[in-house]
């Protein structure tokens, strides 16, 4: 169907965010962030609540700016939502009043243009059935359970064939067997584009088995203090016994290492959680509404 | 490849019996019970008020109250004189001018509202002034303005429908999830689409419980504008009747009053069923 295009590579370099400048006690949010993903990789973002993984995803993808660094996609800075973005969010974000099919089909709303009424019909439909919600096209979302409109909102990212895709804790609010049958499906689809995937989870199980290399990020100030690579052979199935992998265990417990070392710097701090400042200063999905 | 399984919607999940709950086994047979009296319960205490009413008011000076025959007959006899027809239609176009007057410059306001901070700071005092208002007390200022026709009823109408909706949908409008502007900012819709395509799809609820609202208050309007400015239409038939002492054809009026805010509002319910499904709680009938 869509021709096989390079996967956008992404450079940060040196990225700070601070916010709430008010009489002079700004908070610094993220600090010195280096990380470069290449083209058709797949990156997690790794850390405690607090360390600003969500504030660097949502850089990345143009929807918060930074204070200070550069960073750059393709070689171009980042400035507003880059060309040819999907992004995946932690409440699937799915519009109520339009149906599964509709909503996405408003993936493909940048490129529409150049794209007949039945081609773009044809490719809702292929992108539907590749996540399995071919039977539940025509009904609104909330009818149906968290992992389908998670799968919608993947669908949705998909649809247009990103050259990037961000994902914000996308599998975080469901429950563990829906997540680990999400998660070996998005193992499959991304292996199969070459999109370059920039995933963002408290999981450490989770970073493993997707991951091609992990950014374990520390908190305040957040930045990304080490970098794993994950030398497991693809493709990785659960059933075939990747728990069991010495490998996969050993690189289980370095990452949770490193990250509850830092954890216990932070010890009686985490209660501020930068995370859920975005470009608004408040994120509203985080903030129950009155 | 990959191949989900597919999952169970919630909804289909949750009509299914819950029969082998065992708090409920065993407590069906009264469930089912209560079920059938539930429905016929209203229709019981209507026909017992109705015949009490019946027989109090047999014992009272008919002024004070007339009985429910004799509201009817007088129904009858003011529909079939052709008093009725007019005060009717006049009462249902005072309304219906006046309030969607009120649901146009209401929404349109109040999407403004919801999306401008600073029209919302500028507005705010007004809006937080006139909701606090009773604003029967500007019936006669409105005499001085419109005078005591068409206009003057519509303009009373509209001023009190307007304020709920302008509330209700500045803050349908304002509580947009930021996730789903930021949903219309990576797919790259337009300013004017975020608006009409995420954010006032959002207010829809909202809105329709401000013309809820709005309607309420809207009737009460054309009833007071046609009782004290015009003497026309069924206030005027409450008006002049009442001042005559006929206490049937009083309430005869005020009965065919209440008949065309259920009219309304039975049109309003149509209009969210059709135009909006997905508004709805329940069933969408789409399986």
């Amino acid at each position: 169907m869509t021709a096989v295009r390079a996967g956008a590579a992404i450079d940060v370099a040196a990225v700070g965010k601070r916010y709430g400048q008010r009489r002079g006690s700004a908070n610094v949010a993220l600090r010195d962030v280096n990380l470069s993903v290449q083209s058709g990789e797949f990156v997690s973002l790794v850390g405690a609540s607090g360390c600003g993984k969500t504030s660097l995803i949502r850089m990345i993808g143009g929807l918060a700016p930074y204070s200070t660094g550069s960073i750059t996609i393709d070689g171009d800075p980042v400035r507003g939502v880059p060309k040819r973005l999907g992004f995946v969010f932690q409440d699937a974000a799915l519009m109520p009043w339009r149906s599964v099919r509709e909503n996405v089909a408003m993936g493909l709303n940048e490129i529409s243009k150049s794209l007949s009424k039945s081609d773009a019909r044809s490719r809702v439909h292929e992108q539907l059935e590749l996540v399995g919600l071919t039977k539940f096209a025509d009904y609104y979302p909330r009818q149906l359970s968290g992992g389908m409109k998670q799968r919608a909102g993947l669908a949705r990212a998909l649809v247009s064939a990103p050259s990037l895709l961000l994902m914000d804790e996308p599998f975080g609010a469901l429950d563990a067997f829906t997540r680990l049958r999400l998660q070996e499906e998005l193992a499959l689809i991304v292996s199969e584009s070459n999109t370059t995937t920039v995933f963002v989870t408290h999981d450490v199980d989770e970073a493993v088995f997707l991951s091609d290399r992990i950014a374990v990020m520390s908190a305040s100030p957040g930045t990304v203090k080490e970098v794993v690579t994950v030398d497991l052979p693809r493709p990785r199935l659960r059933r075939q016994g990747l728990l069991d992998n010495r490998r996969a265990a050993e690189l289980r417990d370095h990452v949770l290492r490193l990250v509850m070392e830092d954890q216990d710097h932070q010890h009686g701090s985490g209660d501020q959680d930068p995370d859920s400042v975005g470009s608004n200063g408040v994120r509203a999905d985080e903030v129950p509404t009155a | 490849m990959a191949h989900p399984t597919i999952e169970k919607p919630q909804a289909a999940a949750a009509a299914e019996p819950s029969s082998g709950d065992w708090e409920t086994a065993g407590k069906s047979g009264r469930g089912d019970l209560l079920r059938k009296v539930a429905v016929v319960l209203p229709i019981v205490s209507v026909v017992l008020f109705l015949l009490i009413w019946q027989v109090v008011g047999g014992h009272i000076d008919p002024i004070l109250l007339a009985t429910p025959v004799n509201v009817a007959k007088a129904f009858w006899d003011l529909l079939t004189s052709g008093e009725l027809g007019p005060a009717f239609a006049t009462a249902m176009g005072d309304l219906a001018t006046g309030y969607l007057l009120a649901i146009v410059v209401g929404i349109a306001v109040g999407v403004l509202m919801g999306r401008s901070p600073i029209v919302e700071r500028i507005l705010n005092p007004y809006v937080n002034f006139f909701q606090a208002t009773p604003l029967i007390a500007l019936v006669p200022l409105v005499v001085i303005w419109f005078g005591v026709g068409f206009e003057a009823r519509v303009a009373v109408t509209f001023m009190l429908a307007l304020w709920s909706i302008i509330i209700n949908t500045a803050t349908g409008v304002k509580e947009t999830p930021a996730s789903l502007i930021d949903v219309g900012r990576v797919y790259k819709f337009s300013r004017w689409r975020v608006i009409t395509g995420v954010s006032i799809p959002n207010a829809v609820p909202n809105i329709f419980a401000g013309l809820r609202i709005a309607l309420g208050k809207a009737l009460i309007g054309m009833v007071i504008a046609q009782m004290e400015i015009s003497v026309t239409g069924l206030g005027g038939l409450i008006v002049n009747y009442g001042n005559a002492f006929k206490t049937a054809y009083l309430l005869a009026a005020v009965c065919t009053a209440s008949l065309v805010g259920v009219i309304a509002a039975a049109i309003l319910e149509v209009i969210r069923r059709f135009a909006f499904p997905w508004t709805q709680g329940e069933d969408l009938g789409r399986w």
